[in-house]
């Protein structure tokens, strides 16, 4: 039945409103009792022509709920090239839910055409459009993606700032001679922070490795935990040299970090210079504290076939 | 002879306020049962120690406030910037409970809205100054605006009852419907001012201090049996009433009983102060319509029972609830049955609803919002000292989004906010002695929606918590649940988002200082959660047991969302337990990069 109507609608005049509405209630209600129209529904709206429906479904995003919202995201997937230019109206909106929204939409379907439109609004004074922005930079994977993201690290607001850590930690791009205007994420106030920064820890290369383990001395505890938990998931082997030549010093929980790390470390990721993946029976032989002798035992246990 | 007799009926009101004011304090002596591990040592340095492993310190357990315009309750934003603090907010409301001094209990819930509420007290003292200075306090609200706030409260008030049977399209109809009433609905909040409601809240319990009146038996239409005492008034009648077994109807005004087994038939009008005080015996207390027994809109309504085996049945907002109101109902003694609907058993909606019951082993059954249940900007509270209690909050609303079998509760320990434009606020169910029965479906028993605080504090006994999904500590989009439990063999039955869970930038507690205890739940619970949130499980002492249905997302489990992480902890602390599912005795295991469960059978 719907795919009679979008044949008639699309060999004729424009769809209706109430048309429109009609499918747009059906392919966002979230009672279960009406969940299996969801999916036809968004098929056909995300089937009209983008001149008879960009427009309705970027208003739509005003005021709309969650489930609307998500809804909208994914008949935009779904339409990809198609809805480009209403989002790019959306983009440069007043309105800020549709501007939120578009943004973050385009990051969705990985438009790199609309994400570079974006770039003007990273100095936006509202924070919410500069973090949007920041969370989907990375897509563009450039230098000029890389140099506003790394203005945005800066920001004031810790949202704005967290995104584009994160965003960072995700470009294509070596982030090594960057460094110093980033280090400083280490001891940031916030754990969601410190911990994306251990993140970008764990992908540097040996430039910046260098530089992490000279600053580590200078930190508290707090910071350096998040500096052992990027080095010791880093599979250079200076990075794991370090972890193990400090390893009988560090705390339980600090060692805990560790072996969760080296956990992580799939013998593929692991440097070829490096002598040996990890041997799980010596590291349990050395490991003095019980709970952790515990932890090893249940990773060999998962370790094993 | 009429002198003896004023001097006896004197000494019975004296005897009842007496009871009023001494039984707080016996049934605070009463009721606590120090437990040897009760104090906050045994889990907090210990916890503070262990969030190491989760690379983080107790500065990082916040909840970041968003762009949200809207200004929170005093102690929303600090448990919001610091969940944990949760913990000490439901000590302090325990303690100002135990009390029993009602005044001070207003005092406290009135510093949550940054005021400073200064009253004037009638000069003569007389209980018809009190009624008359009580109400003309409400004069401050005019009529236009009062019928607004009425026509829109109203509509959102009954919006969830006429959803059931709507199709799709009607539905979004009437949701676009809803937007707007919500809308304006804001808009008229933005401007409230509930100063002249506290202003009236104590000046009417004032009256506990207020002279006594020469009485002589009258008749008067409010009655069915002759009265003792009868003045008229512009806001009111003033009755006092017999120590016989006395049959009133009222919709506002002032009754003091004596005594015998009395029927209330309540009847309230918006805008208006109501005050019963019955001194002893069995009584009933019906309401004929919404907002009664104890339950006010733009209004004060205050009920306090000083003895007898009591039953209070009333429809929406009642039983020590409110919204824009200030409802206050203080049972002293006897094993009672609280009968209530939607928004009742100490729920507030933008002001206060309190429900305080002392002794006995009592029932609260409601359907939904109810038992320590706060709506936007209000505060709900039901306190209940001592007594094996049941609480029972579902039957009403079918969850349609999630379950077809199962209904939303909104309540015993809850709170929830207008998503996205208005914040909650909080919703505390307090029972401090017994072994008590908690039956929910879901979001209830110490969980918290949208910008608010919803939690329970278990003082002592071998307490059952049954619900479903987003309960038993469990915070919601932005908000925070706890469950403190001091002492007893517990159980803690549940489905998903429970038994501290967090789900998306909220933060759910669960602590368990003492007693073995057992906890089952299906899957993401037991110090797990998920998008951005912090789960804390703590389990001090005692031997416990364990289940969970879904061993991949449970037990010191978190999630990266939006690009980062969340937070989870199990934590137990001492003693030999019992797992099924994953995790042992003695052991730490990192779950996930930041999730982490401890069993430590000693210290850390």
């Amino acid at each position: 039945m719907i795919t009679l109507l979008i044949c008639l609608l699309l060999s004729g005049s424009p769809p209706e409103l109430s048309y429109l509405d009609s499918l747009f209630i059906r392919a966002t209600v979230g009672r279960i009792d009406y969940l299996e129209l969801n999916e036809p529904a968004r098929e056909s709206l995300a089937n009209f022509p983008e001149d008879s429906i960009g427009q309705y479904l970027i208003n739509k995003f005003s005021g709309c709920s969650a489930r609307e919202f998500h809804s909208l995201v994914d008949i935009f997937k779904k339409m990809d090239i198609r809805g480009r230019s209403s989002l790019l109206q959306g983009i440069n909106t007043e309105d800020l839910d549709i501007k939120l929204a578009s943004i973050y939409t385009a990051g969705e379907i990985k438009d790199t055409f609309l994400i570079s439109q974006c770039i003007p609004l990273v100095n936006d004074s509202n924070y919410q459009v500069r973090a949007n922005i920041a969370r989907i930079l990375y897509i563009l994977n450039d230098s000029l993606a890389l140099n506003n993201l790394i203005e945005l690290v800066n920001d004031s607001v810790f949202t704005v700032k967290l995104y584009a850590l994160i965003s960072l930690g995700k470009i294509d791009i070596p982030l090594d001679y960057e460094l110093p205007r980033l280090i400083h994420c280490v001891e940031d106030s916030n754990v969601a922070v410190r911990s994306a920064m251990a993140e970008i820890i764990s992908k540097l290369n040996q430039e910046g490795l260098n530089q992490i383990i000279q600053h580590y001395p200078n930190l508290d505890s707090i910071s350096k935990l998040s500096v052992i938990y990027g080095l010791a998931s880093n599979p250079l082997q200076s990075a794991q040299n370090f972890i193990k030549d400090n390893l009988e010093s560090f705390e339980p929980h600090q060692r805990a970090a560790v072996y969760r790390s080296w956990f992580n470390l799939t013998p593929g990721s692991i440097d070829s210079s490096r002598a040996l993946a990890p041997s799980w029976s010596a590291i349990v032989q050395q490991e003095p504290y019980p709970p952790l002798k515990n932890y090893l035992q249940y990773i060999i246990d998962q370790e094993s076939p | 002879m009429t002198i003896f007799s004023k001097l006896i009926r004197t000494t019975v009101f004296s005897t009842g306020l007496i009871v009023i004011c001494i039984l707080p304090i016996y049934s605070q002596e009463m009721s606590y049962d120090p437990y040897e591990h009760s104090s906050e040592d045994i889990w907090r340095p210990k916890f503070y120690s262990a969030l190491g492993y989760l690379q983080a310190d107790e500065k990082d357990i916040s909840i970041p406030l968003s762009s949200s315009d809207f200004w929170l309750l005093n102690s929303v934003e600090r448990i919001m910037d610091r969940p944990l603090y949760s913990v000490d907010f439901m000590h302090y409301y325990a303690d100002k409970l135990n009390s029993g001094n009602l005044p001070k209990i207003i005092e406290a819930c009135i510093s949550e809205y940054n005021l400073t509420v200064d009253y004037p007290l009638p000069e003569d003292n007389s209980l018809p100054g009190i009624l008359e200075l009580a109400s003309i306090q409400l004069d401050y609200y005019s009529q236009e605006y009062s019928d607004s706030l009425w026509n829109y409260t109203h509509d959102l008030l009954r919006h969830d009852d006429i959803l059931e049977d709507l199709d799709p399209y009607q539905e979004y109809i009437n949701s676009l419907i809803y937007k707007d009433t919500v809308e304006i609905f804001k808009q008229l909040i933005t401007e409230f001012d509930i100063t002249p409601l506290f202003k009236s809240g104590m000046i009417i319990l004032s009256l506990l201090s207020a002279e006594f009146p020469d009485t002589n038996l009258t008749s008067c239409s409010y009655s069915e049996s002759p009265v003792l005492y009868y003045q008229p008034t512009d806001y009111g009648p003033v009755i006092i009433g017999s120590r016989g077994s006395d049959c009133y109807h009222l919709s506002r005004g002032i009754i003091i009983d004596l005594g015998g087994d009395d029927c209330y038939y309540l009847d309230p009008n918006i805008k208006s102060v109501i005050c019963i005080i019955d001194c002893q015996g069995d009584d009933r207390y019906f309401g004929q319509q919404d907002f009664a027994p104890a339950g006010s809109f733009l209004g004060v309504s205050v009920i306090i029972d000083s003895s007898g085996n009591d039953l209070y049945q009333g429809n929406y907002i009642a039983l020590g609830s409110s919204i824009l109101g200030i409802s206050i109902l203080q049972d002293l003694q006897g094993d009672d049955i609280y009968l209530g609907s939607v928004g009742s058993c100490g729920a507030g909606g933008y002001g206060l609803g309190l429900l305080m019951d002392h002794c006995g082993n009592d029932v609260y059954i409601s359907q939904a919002n109810a038992q320590g249940m706060a709506g936007v900007y209000g505060i709900g509270i039901l306190w209940d000292s001592a007594g094996n209690d049941q609480y029972s909050c579902t039957g009403l609303y079918p969850d349609r989004l999630r379950f077809s079998q199962r209904y939303l509760s909104f309540g015993q320990g809850f709170s929830i906010g207008f998503r996205p434009e208005l914040p909650g606020g909080l919703g505390i169910l307090i029972d401090q002695y017994g072994n008590d029965n908690y039956l929910a479906d879901v979001f209830a028993q110490g969980a918290a929606y949208w910008y608010g605080f919803g939690g329970i504090f278990e003082g002592g006994g071998n307490d059952i918590y049954t619900a479903s999904q987003y309960t038993q500590a469990s915070g919601v989009h932005l908000a925070v649940g706890t469950i403190l439990e001091i002492d007893g063999n517990d159980l803690y039955y549940s489905k998903s988002v429970s038994q501290g869970c967090g789900h998306d930038l909220a933060a759910g507690i669960l602590i368990d200082q003492g007693g073995n205890d057992q906890y089952l739940a299906q899957d993401l619970a037991q110090g797990a959660g998920n998008a951005n949130a912090w789960s804390i499980f703590i389990d001090a002492a005692g031997k416990d047991c364990y289940q969970v249905h879904n061993n991949s997302n449970t037990r010191g489990w978190s999630d990266t969302r939006r690009g980062y992480r969340g937070s989870s902890i199990f934590l137990d602390l001492r003693d030999q337990d019992q797992y099924i599912g994953i995790g042992k005795n003695n052991t730490i295991i990192l779950r996930s990069t930041f999730g982490v469960f401890m069993d430590m059978e000693d210290s850390l």
